[in-house]
Formats: structure tokens, C-alpha cells, sequence
């Protein structure tokens, strides 16, 4: 085994080495939308000449090494744009941009010809080391059906494979058997803590100022860590260089504007953008007083200080309000709450050499809460709030076509203040005032990761991140490798396996599956451990080219250990003293998913699969038996088609078939006395944990767009979106409910949530 | 205008359809559990002790305190064994068993088997040692516009084992004994006050407290009794101040499994006695 690995490590120095001793010159620059000047993430700039090629990253930057020669054929692709034949010159390194979605403004330009439309993503996939890896099209999510027309990036995640919702309706989401808070959302760098407004029944994040959005579910790269079931990397738009735009939306629920341009032509831009609900207005005309609103900001400045430098600063403001003070027919006394995030990423990305390239980030994010109330000689101010600051370098090292590193360190300190409750008056004899201390952590994440392709066929990504927690008392860190590998079939057949170890060193502090205010981060501490998870996947991928479409059948098998659980009979809202309920136990999940996707065409869509088993195993929990999680989902099954019926009308429609949640009824029950013996109480006997499941179910919804006619005026075009959500008015269970019945007895009910949901939306752009 | 049109207009519209279209909700089957016995015992030393048998319901049967007396098991074979001798009990009422016997002292094991057609449970208890007051004093603070009152309560740890207390503040309304466990299901002459649950780790030899009492007149009379009860059954009523709590723990909706010490059964075979101190507000 060691001479096997010596053996390796071996060839791959040797190949490195040879491929320095020829004479080789490095082709580096950016992959660039022609029109608005933004970078175009993971296009593939290829030489066909060679049948090599590299990638640009996350940045839009890419780097290649090619033998020196003349003149070189040279394509570059993306899925958004049509492909891009160039012919350079060989004979020099050099810097060189392409752009795409135009004209070329290559200096050595001989011809640009646009051949045919792009690959794929499902066909860059055959090829690439990433496994279990989610790309959500932005275009494509705006034109799917959505509650009240509002549009979800959350909600079109929660259609794929291994992504299950939790309540109907709401962004919570559940990973390849995982909790809800094992899944790190990051929106330029800066994790959001909570992705929802509206109890979770929208996403925080509006979709105009969303680029690119990946979600791993697994085969982790070694750069992300932190929580142990899946990371979604959210970036949002730089702001066009060339012109100025605005693009928005009105709609029944909320309505939204972005606007977008040069501040110095060519060389720096910003995007600002706005969007506020208005419920709370449009049921005061209806005469019901709600004074419950959302509102988000996303704004960024970019700037490109030199050909070698760039700068970034971007933020997130964004709070839910509920303010039932301006409700002047309340006998209650006043109410209300506000809770929200708010991040900030100042970036600065830097060119060393053609072949080396870094990004500097500091990161503040900020979630809080409070919750106010009066009355009746009564006060209540409970507070609660997390701050991180983080400061994250990473480097890009292309070596080759065929090896890139990737190496970096992040330190980030996590201030936490779980819970300040001030009560004044009678609420005070049973909600004592508490000033809970500020508890401070530092995380600190080094890694290093690279990328191999071994042969043409078989290509290696393998990383190794070091986790640490230090806490006030007690250190933790973790070692935590990755290894993808890739086995190219063919052109259009490929097997790929991937292991990772994840940990987590954060928990949420959650009663409830719904995004209650009242839910903290809580850090892990002396007596509680992080979080891990074992994660293996295989998946075998097939692309159907007369089709356009591909398949990817993934396994995949995850242990858990450390998973936090509270005691039965935990009091956890509105108490700082909740480690003394944690528990922990260990969980396993496992299973199957099935994704058959067109991108391409007049139909689109996908039809997404997964069978899958997870449980929990707590000492303290249902007498020390395993149990089955509460979204052990059987089945779940979603069907998404996009139809371009003509230029200006298009027709989507999503299917949803799922088996229910778990739940946990009342199925007898005893008198017994009270503890004084004055009276006697019902007590009631639960089944074993989570040992039922509400009855599967299956929703239809539907929208259509409508794009205004396109010659009417060119720089400003507009669509209509009118669509229903549960077209058929099911109800999807989410929970059980005692009804009575005729003859005096009761019966178990399962109601819904939404029914039948009619939508109309405007959107606009100039 | 048009755009503000646009919105009134549709959203009322959807506020409406939203409301009209409320799915109808999906019956599910939900199995009851099998039935099984309750019991729940009173200890008199040197005296009694009493079983009450009930049985559990479903919960779609709608069962109140009303029909509470139709749960009574009656006919039931009750046997108490001790020091290697058994015991049988008498139904003095449907559902109510009673075993005399001086024998009965604290610090000894107690096992008790309850047979009822194909139905046996099985449980077992030890009777602790009574804990006494050494303090219980009530406090009347008058004012002009109010009156406080307060109980002041104090009692020493038993040693050398881990105990945990119950204490009950009564308002006593009227000739009827609050603590007369021959009816503790049929009470209604007092009222609990509070309770207080409190485990020997958390002080540290004596327990001294004061507790306020609210909804009282100066010239009432309170009861005030303190326990010494079994690990099982403090848990339990542990449970059952979550459980049964405020708006808050409301929103936990995770389950609950009630503790027991019984073996394929309910409730507590408990084998406590209270010290019992009486007081006439109008006295102090």
C-alpha cells in the first residue's frame, strides 16, 4: 500500500516536472459578459487543438499553460452565452480577456465565428471532479411557479435531488438526511444565518441580484467548511460597467427594483437594489390590521483597480417587522418584533502571475432579534443576537491544464449573545430578567486542495482542510479530508465517487421546525461537541447529446455524529440556559437520487427522484431506541417543465410528490392527580418518536409568462407572469389536528397550508 | 396609478381567493394504543395503603373529568408483598383499593401486583423517610391596599441518600381534609396554591425558602406539606410543569414521555407521606 502511494506521489512529480521542461507559455485573463463588462463564472475556455482546457473560477479569472506555438484555435463557453471560437497567438505568454455574448475585443483577433450554442451544464458535468453538486439557473428559476408569484431561489433548491423541504411552503430545507441548521448559506462569502423572512415562507434573497448559485450536497471542496450537510454559495451581480440598467419586479406580495451601472465607464460599477412587502398595506385596505412587513437591500460596488487588481464590496441589509404599537384599536397593549441579517464582504482579488491568483475577504455578518412588547402595567424586551468577523485568503495556483492548487486559511470570530430578556410588571414573576454573557468563539479553517486530471479519463480533486474551534474552555479541531475522482467513460458517460468528513462547530437553537424569531446559534463549548459527518457518494452520469439532455443516478451513505437534540420536556425559548437541555446523539441517512435534466430546447426541465432513509439515535431519546428523523422522507419526487410555446409566451409547471413528514401523535391517554392532589390532569401517551408519517402528497402549480412584444421599445421590455400555486387545492399535511366529530368523539386530521393560490407579477427591465 | 391600481386590485383578489380556497384537510388513521392499567397509590404509615385503578383511553374518545368515574377498574385482584409475605387488597369503592396493615414502615421495598382479566402490572417502590419542617411560619405583610403574604418554609436534607421534595401550598375553603386520599378524586374543598420541586443537589443540607402566595385572603387557611417523593415521581412532575406550562413551552411541540414506575402500565405506585402544618391567616 505505502509503495503504491510513494509510487504516485512519484508520477505526479514527475509529470509536473516534465511538463515545465517544455517550452510552454501561459495564456491567463477574464471571461467577460460582452455587454454589461460582468466576469462569467466557470466558463470553459478550451484549445481543441490540444483537447485541453481550463475553467474560469469563481472570479471569472482562468490560466492555462499550452506548448508555444503560432497561432492557436481557442473556444470559449458558457452556459448562458453562445459559443465563442477565437484564434490566438501562441508564441508569448500573455493576458488576454474574452467576452462573450459579442464581439471580441482580443487584440489578436483573426476571426470570431459563433458556431453553435454552448455546452451544458449537464455536459460539463461528464467531466468535471464535482459530485453532488446543485447549479441553480437563475433565468430558469424566475419562470417557474412560485406562492403569490414571488420568486424563490430556496424554494426551486428544495425541486432537486436530496433537497427536502420542510413545511410546506417554507425555505427551511433538509440535505441527504441532515438537519435543517447543517446547511451554511453564504451570499458573497458571508454566511446568512437566517435565509427567511415571513416565518421562513420567503427567502431572503431577491433573485434579480443573484449571478450564480451552487449548492453542494456533497464531495465538499476543501475550501467550505462549517457545517456538515451542505453549503450554498450564493454570488450576487456586479453592476454593469458599460450602462445603466434597472430591472424589477411588482408583485402581490412584495415589490422590488434594482438598478445597476458605471460609475467610472469600464472601470467601476455598482448594483443597488431594494425589495418591501406590502402585506400589511394590502390588508389594511381590507380592513384587517397587520402591521407585519419585510424588506431587504443588496448593494455592491466593483472595482477594477489594475489588470492584476479588483476590488469588491458588497452587503446585505435585510429585517422582518411586526409593529402591532401603530394599532390603535388594540386592547392588548403594543407588540412586536424585528429580526434580520445583515453582512458585509469587502473583497480584493489580485493577479500575482499568470499563473497565481488570490482573493482577500473580510467578512461581518450580523443576525438579531428583538422582540418588544407592553401592557397591562407589563414590559417585555427580549434580545438576542450573533455577529462574525471573518478574514478569508485563498489562492489559486494553475499549474497546468492538468494540476491546480488551492490553498488558504479563514480565521472568523463569532460573538454570540443568545439571550437578554428585560421584563418589568407582572410578567416579571415568570420571566426573570437575564443578561446572558457574551460568548466568544474563534474558528479558524486551513486547506489546501488540488485538482488533478491523472489521465484524460481519470481526474482527481483531493483537499484537506484543518477545522479548530477555540472556545473559552476547550479547543476543538478536526482533520477533515475530501477526495472527488472522476472516471470519464466517454465523451458523454462518466462514473464518480467522492469522501468527505465535515464538521461543525455551530448549533441552532430550535424548537420548531417553522423559522421562528425566536431561534439562536448557539457555539459549541465545553460539554457541547461539534458536530461530523462521513459522507460517501458514487454517482454514474450519462448525457443524451440527440436529447441534450443527462442523467445522474447518485448514491450516497452519511453518518453523523455529535448531532444536538434537547431533553424531553425542554423550556428552551426564552432561556439562556439551554446547554443544560442539549443532548447529542449520532444519525445515519441514506440513498438514492435520480436526475434526468434538458437544459437546452424548447422544453426544459428536469425530473428529480430521491428514495432515501435517515435516523437518530439519542441514549436519552424514545428509551434509547433509533428513530426515524421527522423529514425522513420516503420518496420525493418533483417534476419541473419549462415550455417555450413562442418568442413571447412561455409555460412552466412543477409537480410535487412527497412522502409526508414524521410526527409523533397522542395515542392514549390517563388521569392522574396533580401534584397538589386538588385535581386531576389528562396526561397524554405518545407513540414511540416520530413513528408516523402524515399521508404523502402532491401539488400542482403553474405560470405563465408573457414578454412584451420586443420592437415596441428596444432598451425597455417587460413580462407578465400569471400563474396559481396548488392548482388543484390539496391540501399538503403538515401537521395533525384533533377535529370532533358528529358523535361527540374526535378524529385525527391533517390540514394544508396554502390552497388554491391565483398569481400575477410585472417585471421590468431598461 | 395604474401600477397602484395594479396591486390594490390584486391583492384584494387574492386575499379573498386565499380565503375561500383553504384546502380540505386529509383524515388520517391514527391507532390507539392498546389499553392499559393506571394506578396511582396514597401511603398512611403504620395505617394503609390506597390504589387507585383506572384505565386509559383513546384520545378521540373524548373523555372529560366528567366521565372520569366510567375509567374505574373494578374487580380487579390488588396484592401488595413485602418482606416475603403478600398482601391482598379490598375494593371499598369501583376502582378504589385499600390493604390496612401496621406493617407498613418506611425504608422497606414494596411490590405491588394489580391482575384485571388478562391485564397484570407489576411495580415497585420504597417508602421514604418522612422529611419534617423544621420551619413553616406564614408571613402577613399588610398595607394599606394590600396584603402579602408569604410562607416561610425550611427543612433539613435526609443524609446520606439522594432525595427529592415536593412541597404544596394549599388554600384550605373549607371542613374537608385537602389531604384525605380516600377522595382525592372527588376534591374541590381546596385549592393548590403552588408548588415547589426542588432536588437535594440544589442546596446544600437545609432548604430554607420563601414563598409568596398570591390569591389570598388574611383570613383564610392555608395548608403547607412537604414530601419527601422518589426520583420517578419528581421527574414526572418536572415533566408536567413544561408540559402543561405557559404560551411559551406551547410553542416546543416535541413530546413529552411521562415518567413511570410502572411495569406495563401508567402512573406512580407512590410510597410518600407529607408532614402537614395548618395556619389561620388571621393569626399573624
Amino acid at each position: 500500500m505505502k509503495q503504491k502511494i510513494s509510487n504516485t506521489i512519484l508520477f505526479i512529480f514527475l509529470v509536473c516536472f516534465s511538463a515545465r521542461s517544455q517550452e510552454k507559455i501561459s495564456i491567463s485573463g477574464y471571461v467577460r459578459d460582452a455587454k454589461s463588462h460582468e466576469v462569467v463564472l466557470f466558463a470553459k475556455i478550451y484549445f481543441p487543438e490540444l483537447k485541453t482546457g481550463v475553467m474560469s473560477n469563481e472570479y471569472g479569472f482562468f490560466s492555462i499553460e499550452i506548448p508555444q506555438k503560432s497561432d492557436y484555435e481557442v473556444q470559449v463557453t458558457s452556459a448562458d452565452f453562445p459559443l465563442l471560437t477565437d484564434t490566438i497567438s501562441g508564441l508569448s505568454t500573455q493576458t488576454i480577456d474574452f467576452s462573450l455574448g459579442g464581439e471580441s475585443n482580443v487584440s489578436e483577433i483573426e476571426e470570431v465565428v459563433i458556431t453553435s450554442k454552448s455546452k451544458s451544464d449537464g455536459q460539463e458535468n461528464i467531466s468535471s471532479t464535482d459530485i453532488s453538486l446543485v447549479k441553480i439557473s437563475i433565468e430558469e428559476a424566475k419562470l417557474l411557479p412560485a406562492i403569490g408569484g414571488e420568486t424563490d431561489v430556496l424554494k426551486v433548491a428544495q425541486l432537486m435531488p436530496g433537497i427536502n423541504r420542510g413545511s410546506e411552503g417554507g425555505t427551511n430545507f433538509f440535505v441527504r438526511g441532515g438537519d435543517g441548521d447543517q446547511n451554511l448559506i453564504l451570499v458573497d462569502e458571508a454566511t446568512v444565518y437566517n435565509p427567511g423572512h415571513l416565518f421562513g415562507f420567503f427567502s431572503v434573497f431577491n433573485p434579480d441580484v443573484i449571478k450564480e448559485m451552487s449548492i453542494y450536497k456533497g464531495g465538499f471542496p476543501a475550501n467550505y467548511s462549517g457545517r456538515l450537510s451542505s453549503i450554498t454559495d450564493i454570488r450576487t451581480i456586479d453592476g454593469d460597467k458599460n450602462k445603466f440598467h434597472a430591472t424589477g419586479g411588482i408583485g402581490m406580495l412584495s415589490s422590488r427594483l434594482t438598478l445597476e451601472g458605471p460609475i467610472l465607464k469600464d472601470k467601476m460599477s455598482f448594483m443597488i437594489s431594494g425589495r418591501r412587502s406590502y402585506i400589511d398595506q394590502v390588508l389594511k385596505i381590507v380592513g384587517q390590521n397587520i402591521p407585519f412587513y419585510f424588506y431587504d437591500l443588496n448593494a455592491k460596488i466593483n472595482y477594477n483597480i489594475g489588470p492584476k487588481d479588483r476590488l469588491f464590496i458588497s452587503s446585505y441589509f435585510g429585517n422582518d417587522v411586526l409593529d402591532v404599537s401603530s394599532n390603535e384599536d388594540s386592547l392588548s397593549g403594543n407588540f412586536g418584533f424585528k429580526l434580520g441579517n445583515f453582512t458585509q464582504t469587502v473583497r480584493w482579488t489580485h493577479v500575482f502571475n499568470p499563473k497565481l491568483f488570490s482573493y482577500l475577504s473580510l467578512i461581518h455578518t450580523r443576525f438579531k432579534y428583538d422582540i418588544e412588547g407592553n401592557g397591562f402595567g407589563s414590559s417585555l424586551l427580549v434580545r438576542s443576537a450573533i455577529r462574525d468577523i471573518g478574514l478569508k485568503y485563498d489562492f489559486q495556483y494553475f499549474h497546468s491544464s492538468e494540476l491546480k492548487f488551492l490553498y488558504g486559511v479563514q480565521v472568523t470570530n463569532h460573538n454570540f449573545k443568545p439571550s437578554v430578556i428585560n421584563t418589568t410588571g407582572e410578567i416579571s414573576d415568570f420571566l426573570k430578567n437575564k443578561e446572558a454573557k457574551l460568548i466568544t468563539t474563534f474558528e479558524t479553517n486551513a486547506y489546501a486542495d488540488v485538482k488533478y486530471d491523472i489521465t484524460t479519463r481519470w481526474k482527481i480533486q483531493a483537499g484537506l482542510s484543518i477545522p479548530t474551534s477555540i472556545t473559552a474552555n476547550k479547543t476543538y479541531f478536526g482533520i477533515s479530508p475530501r477526495v472527488n475522482t472522476t472516471f470519464i467513460v466517454s465523451e458523454n458517460q462518466s462514473f464518480k465517487a467522492s469522501v468527505s468528513r465535515m464538521y461543525q462547530f455551530m448549533h441552532r437553537v430550535s424548537s420548531s421546525s417553522f423559522a421562528l424569531p425566536t431561534d439562536l446559534w448557539y457555539p459549541v463549548s465545553e460539554n457541547v461537541k461539534p458536530q461530523i459527518a462521513d459522507q460517501v457518494a458514487v454517482s454514474y452520469n450519462f448525457y443524451f447529446p440527440r436529447l441534450k439532455s443527462s442523467l445522474v443516478i447518485e448514491g450516497y451513505y452519511k453518518y453523523m455524529q455529535n448531532l444536538t437534540e434537547y431533553k424531553e420536556g425542554s423550556q428552551i425559548i426564552l432561556n439562556d440556559d439551554f446547554e443544560q437541555y442539549l443532548i447529542q446523539g449520532t444519525g445515519w441517512a441514506s440513498g438514492t437520487e435520480v436526475m434526468f435534466r434538458r437544459e437546452k430546447g424548447r422544453v426544459t426541465g428536469w425530473v428529480a427522484y430521491t428514495l432515501s432513509w435517515t435516523k437518530r439515535h439519542f441514549d436519552e431519546l424514545n428509551g434509547g431506541e433509533a428513530f426515524w428523523a421527522k423529514y425522513d422522507r420516503r420518496h420525493y419526487l418533483t417534476t419541473v417543465a419549462i415550455v417555450e410555446i413562442n418568442k413571447r409566451l412561455s409555460f412552466s409547471a412543477i409537480f410535487e410528490l412527497a412522502s409526508g413528514a414524521r410526527f409523533t401523535p397522542i395515542i392514549g391517554q390517563y388521569f392522574q392527580p396533580n401534584a397538589g392532589l386538588t385535581d386531576v390532569e389528562i396526561i397524554p401517551i405518545y407513540s414511540k418518536r416520530n413513528a408516523y408519517r402524515l399521508s404523502m402528497s402532491h401539488r400542482l402549480d403553474v405560470n405563465f409568462v408573457i414578454k412584451s412584444k420586443p420592437k415596441k421599445n428596444p432598451r425597455f421590455s417587460s413580462e407578465w407572469h400569471i400563474g396559481a400555486y396548488n392548482v388543484y387545492n390539496r391540501a399538503t399535511p403538515f401537521r395533525i389536528k384533533l377535529e370532533p366529530t358528529a358523535d361527540g368523539k374526535f378524529e385525527y386530521t391533517q390540514p394544508g397550508l396554502f390552497g388554491f393560490i391565483p398569481s400575477i407579477g410585472f417585471n421590468f427591465k431598461f | 396609478m395604474t401600477t397602484i391600481k395594479f396591486i390594490v386590485f390584486s391583492s384584494i383578489l387574492s386575499v379573498f381567493l386565499l380565503a375561500s380556497c383553504r384546502p380540505k384537510p386529509i383524515k388520517i388513521n391514527v391507532e390507539s394504543a392498546p389499553e392499559k392499567l393506571v394506578i396511582y397509590t396514597q401511603l398512611i404509615p403504620d395505617k394503609s395503603i390506597i390504589v387507585s385503578l383506572t384505565h386509559t383511553f383513546s384520545a378521540l374518545d373524548g373523555f372529560t373529568e366528567a366521565n372520569i368515574e366510567s375509567l374505574l377498574v373494578s374487580g380487579a385482584q390488588v396484592q401488595v408483598k413485602f418482606n416475603g409475605e403478600t398482601f391482598d387488597f379490598q375494593e371499598i369503592t369501583p376502582g378504589i383499593y385499600i390493604s390496612y396493615n401496621e406493617a407498613y414502615q418506611y425504608n422497606q421495598e414494596y411490590e405491588l401486583t394489580i391482575t384485571s382479566g388478562s391485564e397484570v402490572v407489576t411495580a415497585k417502590t420504597i417508602m421514604l423517610p418522612k422529611v419534617d419542617f423544621t420551619t413553616c411560619l406564614p408571613q402577613v405583610d399588610k398595607f394599606p391596599t394590600d396584603t402579602n403574604v408569604y410562607v416561610n418554609v425550611a427543612f433539613n436534607d435526609i443524609q446520606n441518600i439522594n432525595n427529592w421534595y415536593l412541597v404544596n401550598v394549599y388554600r384550605k375553603t373549607g371542613s374537608y381534609n385537602p389531604l384525605d386520599g380516600l377522595n382525592f378524586f372527588q376534591t374541590g374543598n381546596n385549592s393548590s396554591l403552588t408548588t415547589v420541586l426542588v432536588s437535594d443537589k440544589e442546596f446544600n443540607g437545609v432548604y430554607e425558602k420563601k414563598i409568596a402566595l398570591e390569591n389570598l385572603f388574611h383570613n383564610d387557611s392555608i395548608a403547607v406539606t412537604v414530601s419527601n417523593i422518589n426520583e420517578k415521581y419528581f421527574d414526572y412532575l418536572k415533566a408536567r410543569s413544561v408540559g402543561g406550562g405557559n404560551v411559551f413551552t406551547q410553542l416546543n411541540l416535541e413530546p413529552i414521555s411521562y415518567p413511570t414506575n410502572v411495569v406495563n402500565g401508567y402512573g406512580f405506585f407512590n410510597a410518600h407521606f407529607p408532614d402537614i402544618k395548618l395556619f389561620d391567616l388571621g393569626q399573624f
